[in-house]
């Protein structure tokens, strides 16, 4: 290419810049957006490969009805294309947080091969927070809803079995402090699965070393494969490499069941044998046992009697004893009495003679005084006498006197004596009275000592009486406690005989039970699972396949949208370039010269868009969307990948568009000769449009309607282009809305108005119809439970000429009654299905897949029968496959009675709490095996649903940039075609105001039509999305909301307001003298 | 006679990119009330310049210009819209009609935005194109074209006609039977008509010639006694 040409090339990039710069912008959202989103489900699986394959994720996961032993370990060793086996232990356990029962699911560590992983160490896990355990009674948590309420590293969870067993007999330790936050790829989702404990809903797992385990055989054996690290697991290569291995561990699984079938068998046998010779032995030692007692029962009544007899005869010897005391303690007594008596008597008398003395004694005193008196008188005289005597000389007288004195003085001598011998009497009389009064006091004083010495005396025997009645009642006392301690013996002998025979008894009864075990034992089941049919693995897998649904015609509406309005864009600059095209072509270069700069011009445009776009999408998109995907899956971040596939696809669409735009634009320019290109092309002629003709319309038009219309009517290829971009924005946003109320639909629609019921319980085993069980008297007691029904739910195979599915047979107990749990309706018309004993009703995808119509007979698989019955209803349904039945039909079909393990059932609340409680109690039933709530299923529903709004979301703010870059360009390209008259009509003195709605007003009905038609264009496209999008398993919702109409058209409206906001400014710049001067 | 229109020193400076370019350096002159000026000068002298800041379609960079008494050399963007609606016709080289518009249409586009217009049907009529009033530009011959334009401009009843090269696009006699059209004009209406042309043979019929020379003002010449376009030949 010729240096000039090259050079003009990139100075006319240059001043076109903003041209140029929105090819490349449409390009780049075009491309970007359809080789991200195309990257997503291929970027989402590629990184979930990468996840799992660096934490080994086991491919086959294999467990048994009875657990593994070491033999069966080395079977399994044994399988030729296994490359790791990991067996361990797992368990379900109740942990109470928050006054809560939580069920945690626990597993095994490898503790040996944490720090040391070998091929052998399989589903990995990754510490995000703490350490490993380092001793027993540590443990991993993960980052659950246990963690976020109040454990965290360090709390201790305390478990328990939740059934009758005791976790000791599983667990060696039942505390474990957390020590470690995990993840690994086992669990990916939040749902954790069912148990059979506590609210049967697994809540979290925790991991605790092997050797905290008390199990004798192994849960779950973890195989890794050879070579299947190597293949995408996502990829059919991925399940063809572990088919046959599947195949092989089956095999060995069935093997191995038989012989451990018989080493169980064995084994019980023996144990039975050892229980029944135990028994026997239990049952001698119970006789012995009995005897001894019963010896020793009969020594201790003897003893009691004999002790009885002695008491009594002791009894008797004292009271005889205790009588002569008696007796002799009241002669004593009596003779006491006697000389208290003569006592008495004599002081009496002695009294009385007291008395009489004391009046003699008086008398003999006065006689004492009276002649003491007489005497002294006497004495007196003589003394007188004698004094008269001295003074008497007279002798005569003195003698007469003196012989008076002495016949005097012998008279009073022999008075005195007299008075003496008195009183010596009187003395001695005194005397012996105080003698008597001695006496008497002294025979008092004996009686005293007497009396007392008798009190003293009965006091002793009312002493030794008491003692000895004290002894006595001690003694018999003695006695009756020896009597009761030998009834109670006696009871306690009876009760030891009835329990020990009933432990008997039951011993026996076990030992009958065990041996009925023995013979009801079946042999052990394996169950070999891929990786491929676990939960978590196919609802990833099912997310990634959503968004590449979504993908599969959303990109493409839009890159082609994009690649149109590139082409408009592309043609229209090579019309603007007419005159240098001639003036080239009068220099004499060449058509493939010219041609080349506009190639270039394309091609740089296009390529620089398509390298931005694939840079940025390949990132933005599967990025943006995972991360939506984050909030529901444990994973590490996206890897994404640079998908060449969709580069080149996009790349070569997107250039190949734009240059050959260029390239026939420029080949219809280049037919031309010179001098007409040099010429202004001659403006498009007007011309009368078809409205023109139609008068009573035309007329009354103003002249502004006028112009407008025939401006409209006049540029078809802009008409057509404008309203082609519009219409594809807008239907790009409907479809957006359209695909969200889609998928919002399934769930609302499912579970709300399709299911009518809120809980489902699966039982352990199937019951006949109107066969009683305890379940059906507790939920007809429960009034939290408003009505239940039982029905039968089993995957069958059905099919129609070639095709054939799997899917759930459901079989009511009733017929009408199902109407209250499952409404059977045709989704657009809302009519009821019929149900009846005719034929079946199936799902409306389901039948679409089979391609049923009602009338139509499909087939059943039953074995290897085929039996046809005829569909006499399609209903709406959004998720899985379902066949509904008739029991009657079931019975003749299947030539068996039907047996129901499903209870649907309708609950007065929907509470958390409130289902929390009613499965806890209905759980304690033996025969329920599982409950789940429809707000259960539904929110989960809800939250894929949720992730998947975010990326609708991506795909509405796509589109809304499509189509704000594509109405500017329009705009923009409307604008410059027309700029000549745009000049003139400002030249002709139009305000700015009028010169916008000149333009404006064709660009609003522009708008407007593009609208309309992307309106009905989206529905058709939303269709057709939903149509080709969905998978398999689930049926979008049909509808799209007229709300979301009413936001595609209002976007449509706000994008194409602000797009001329931004032109009223370009508008109003257009220079009058700049564009009137030259013709390009 | 008051001056009906003044340029006083107006100059014109063209920035492109970091050269200034003189188009006008200080052009003065004055036209009076129902004159026939032709503007004359060599390519890129600046007679179109004049026109178009005479016109409201550009603006001055430095002087006056007054035009019945009104300042437009003062006014905003919008202020000189009005005055383009209703003081101005225009009448470009290239017609520049709406193609999309017939005759009549075209017309009516200008007055339909004015105070006081004629009436475009008899101003067709007037330029002679009574037959051709519902055809499209396309369907016109040039001369035909540039009557439709002139039409367009009468109609609006302005003060002021102004012409841009009116017959830069047509032959020769077309471009005298248009030449005519706006002699004729002036002489009937009274109209104040400003022809540029870089045609100097024209001159004759105008009561006024300003030449312009390299942004100035060359010369002036009144003619008293114009010429009918007939006579003249080139």
């Amino acid at each position: 290419m010729k240096n000039a040409l090259f050079k003009d090339t990139f100075r006319e990039i240059r001043r076109t810049l903003s041209r140029f710069l929105s090819i490349f912008a449409i390009v780049a959202l075009g491309v970007s957006f359809f080789a991200g989103l195309k990257a997503t489900s291929p970027d989402m699986k590629i990184t979930a490969d990468k996840y799992f394959d660096d934490y080994r994720l086991m491919d086959i996961r294999v467990i048994s009805t009875m657990g593994f032993n070491d033999n069966d370990i080395n079977a399994i060793k044994k399988v030729s294309g296994a490359e790791g086996i990991f067996p361990s232990y797992s368990m379900d356990a109740l942990v109470n947080v928050n006054d809560k029962d939580r069920v945690v699911k626990i597993l095994t560590v490898p503790m040996d091969k944490i720090h040391n992983p070998d091929k052998s160490y399989i589903n990995r896990i990754k510490l995000v927070e703490g350490r490993y355990p380092e001793k027993p009674g540590e443990c991993l948590a993960e980052r659950g809803k246990m963690l976020e309420s109040s454990m965290s590293i360090g709390s201790t969870l305390k478990l328990s079995s939740g059934s009758d067993k005791d976790i000791s007999e599983s667990l060696k330790t039942d505390e474990f402090t957390i020590v470690g936050i995990v993840e690994t790829p086992y669990y990916i989702s939040f749902e954790r699965g069912t148990s059979t404990i506590g609210n049967g809903k697994i809540n979290s797992f925790i991991m605790i070393p092997e050797e905290d385990f008390n199990m004798s055989v192994y849960t779950d054996v973890f195989i890794t494969v050879k070579e299947a690290r190597e293949v995408l697991c996502y990829d059919d290569e991925y399940d063809n490499i572990l088919d046959p291995i599947k195949e092989s561990i089956k095999n060995i699984g069935k093997d191995r069941a038989k012989m451990r079938y018989d080493e169980v068998i064995l084994e019980a046998n023996q144990e039975l044998n050892a229980n029944k010779r135990e028994l026997e032995e239990a049952e001698e030692k119970q006789r012995i046992e009995l005897s001894d007692a019963e010896s020793k029962l009969e020594k201790a009544k003897k003893q009691i009697e004999d002790g009885e007899k002695e008491l009594n005869k002791k009894e008797r010897e004292f009271n005889t004893l205790i009588k002569d005391a008696e007796s002799k303690l009241k002669e004593e007594s009596k003779k006491l009495e006697d000389g208290e008596k003569e006592y008495n008597l004599k002081l009496q008398s002695f009294n009385e003679m007291k008395i009489q003395s004391k009046e003699k004694f008086l008398e003999a005193e006065q006689k004492i005084d009276y002649a003491q008196k007489e005497i002294d008188k006497k004495e007196a005289e003589i003394n007188q006498l004698k004094t008269t005597l001295s003074s008497i000389t007279n002798e005569e007288e003195k003698a007469k006197i003196k012989a008076i004195i002495e016949t005097g003085e012998k008279e009073l001598s022999y008075a005195k004596a007299q008075l003496a011998s008195s009183r010596t009497e009187l003395e001695n009389n005194k005397m012996s009275i105080s003698k008597g009064e001695n006496e008497l006091a002294n025979a008092k004083k004996t009686l005293i000592v007497g009396k007392e010495q008798l009190e003293k005396e009965r006091e002793r025997l009312e002493e030794s009486k008491k003692k000895a009645s004290d002894e006595f009642l001690a003694a018999h006392k003695k006695l009756d406690n020896s009597k009761k301690d030998f009834e109670k013996g006696q009871k306690e002998y009876e009760d030891a005989k009835t329990k020990s025979n009933n432990k008997i008894e039951e011993a026996h009864k076990k030992i009958a039970d065990a041996e009925k075990e023995i013979k009801k034992l079946e042999k052990p089941k394996w169950y070999v699972i891929k990786r491929s049919e676990t939960l978590d693995f196919i609802d990833y897998g099912m997310a990634a396949d959503r968004i590449d649904a979504i993908s599969q015609v959303f990109p493409v509406f839009f890159f082609v949208i994009a690649v149109l309005v590139c082409l408009t864009t592309m043609t229209r600059m090579v019309d603007e370039q007419r005159t240098y095209i001639g003036t080239f072509k009068a220099l004499g270069y060449s058509g493939t010269a010219i041609a080349s700069k506009y190639l270039i011009y394309a091609t740089a445009a296009s390529i620089s868009g398509s390298i931005v776009g694939l840079l940025v999408g390949f990132k933005v998109f599967p990025t943006v969307i995972f991360n939506a995907y984050r909030i529901m899956y444990t994973m590490p971040p996206i890897i994404t990948e640079f998908n060449v596939f969709y580069a080149i696809i996009s790349t070569a669409f997107a250039v190949l568009a734009t240059t050959l735009a260029a390239l026939v634009a420029c080949y219809n320019e280049l037919v031309e000769t010179p001098a007409l290109l040099m010429r202004p092309k001659s403006p498009k002629a007007g011309k009368r449009i078809l409205l023109e003709r139609i008068k009573f319309i035309w007329s009354r038009f103003n002249f502004t309607q006028k112009v407008t219309a025939r401006n409209l009517f006049r540029y078809k290829k802009r008409f057509i282009m404008t309203i082609v971009g519009i219409s594809g924005c807008t239907a790009l946003l409907l479809a957006g809305f359209g695909l969200k109320d889609s998928i919002v639909s399934i769930a609302t629609k499912q579970f709300d108005e399709i299911y009518q019921y809120d809980m489902a319980i699966e039982l352990k085993n199937g019951i006949k119809s109107g066969e009683a069980i305890d379940l059906i008297n507790i939920m007809d007691k429960d009034s939290r439970i408003s009505d239940y029904m039982f029905m039968k739910e089993q995957n069958i195979d059905i099919g129609k000429g070639s095709t054939e599915k799997t899917v759930s047979l459901i079989v009511p107990e009733n017929i009408d009654n199902i109407r209250n749990f499952i409404v059977l309706r045709n989704r657009t018309t809302g009519e009821t299905v019929p149900f009846n004993n005719e034929g079946v009703v199936l799902t409306e995808k389901l039948a679409k897949i089979l391609e049923v119509e009602i009338g139509d007979e499909i087939y059943i698989k039953d074995e290897n029968n085929k039996i046809n019955v005829k569909v006499i209803g399609i209903t709406e349904n959004y998720v899985a496959h379902y066949i509904y039945m008739s029991p009657n039909l079931f019975e003749s079909i299947y030539e068996e009675n039907i047996e129901f393990q499903k209870i649907v059932a309708k609950t007065t609340e929907i509470s958390e709490s409130f289902e929390d409680k009613i499965s806890r109690d209905l759980l304690k039933d033996d025969e329920v095996a599982s409950i789940n709530f429809t707000t259960g299923v539904s929110k989960n529903f809800k939250d894929i649903i949720g992730s998947l709004n975010y990326v609708v979301l991506v795909l509405i703010a796509s589109a809304g940039a499509l189509a704000f870059v594509v109405l500017y360009n329009l705009t923009n390209i409307n604008v410059s075609e027309r700029i000549r008259e745009i000049a003139t009509i400002k030249v002709l003195g139009f305000y700015d105001k009028e010169v916008s709605t000149y333009v404006y007003r064709e660009n609003f009905i522009l708008t407007l039509i593009g609208m309309m038609l992307g309106l009905i264009l989206g529905t058709f496209l939303h269709k057709f999305i939903v149509v080709t999008g969905e998978i398999e398993y689930v049926m979008f919702g049909r509808n799209i909301n007229a709300i979301s109409y009413v936001y595609s058209s209002m976007l449509t409206i706000l994008f194409a307001g602000l797009v001329n906001f931004v032109m009223y400014f370009r508008l109003k710049r257009v220079g009058m003298v700049e564009s009137l001067k030259s013709v390009d | 006679m008051n001056k009906y229109i003044e340029l006083k020193e107006v100059k014109k400076v063209y920035k492109m990119g970091e050269v200034n370019i003189k188009a006008l350096d200080g052009v003065s002159f004055s036209v009076d009330k129902g004159e026939f000026v032709v503007v004359v000068g060599p390519s890129g002298a600046g007679k179109s310049t004049v026109l178009n800041i005479l016109g409201g379609m550009d603006s001055t960079s430095s002087g006056q210009i007054m035009v019945d008494g009104s300042e437009v050399s003062k006014y905003n963007s919008k202020q000189l819209a009005t005055y383009r609606r209703y003081d101005i016709g225009f009448v470009f080289q290239f017609y520049n009609l709406v193609q999309n518009l017939t005759s009549l249409e075209n017309i009516e586009l200008a007055t339909q935005i004015c105070k006081d217009p004629l009436n475009p049907q008899k101003v067709l009529e007037q330029v002679g194109l009574k037959d051709r009033k519902d055809n499209f530009p396309a369907q016109l011959s040039g001369g035909e074209q540039q009557r439709v334009a002139i039409a367009r401009a009468l109609a609006k009843n302005p003060k002021l006609l102004l012409c841009d090269e009116p017959t830069g696009a047509l032959d020769y006699n077309t471009g005298k039977s248009i030449l005519k059209l706006l002699q004729d004009t002036s002489k009937d209406r009274g109209m104040t008509v400003i022809v540029v042309t870089h045609n100097l043979a024209i001159s004759p019929m105008a009561d006024k010639t300003i030449k312009i020379k390299n942004g100035k003002v060359d010369s002036i010449e009144l003619n008293d006694n114009p010429v009918p376009v007939e006579r003249i030949e080139w």
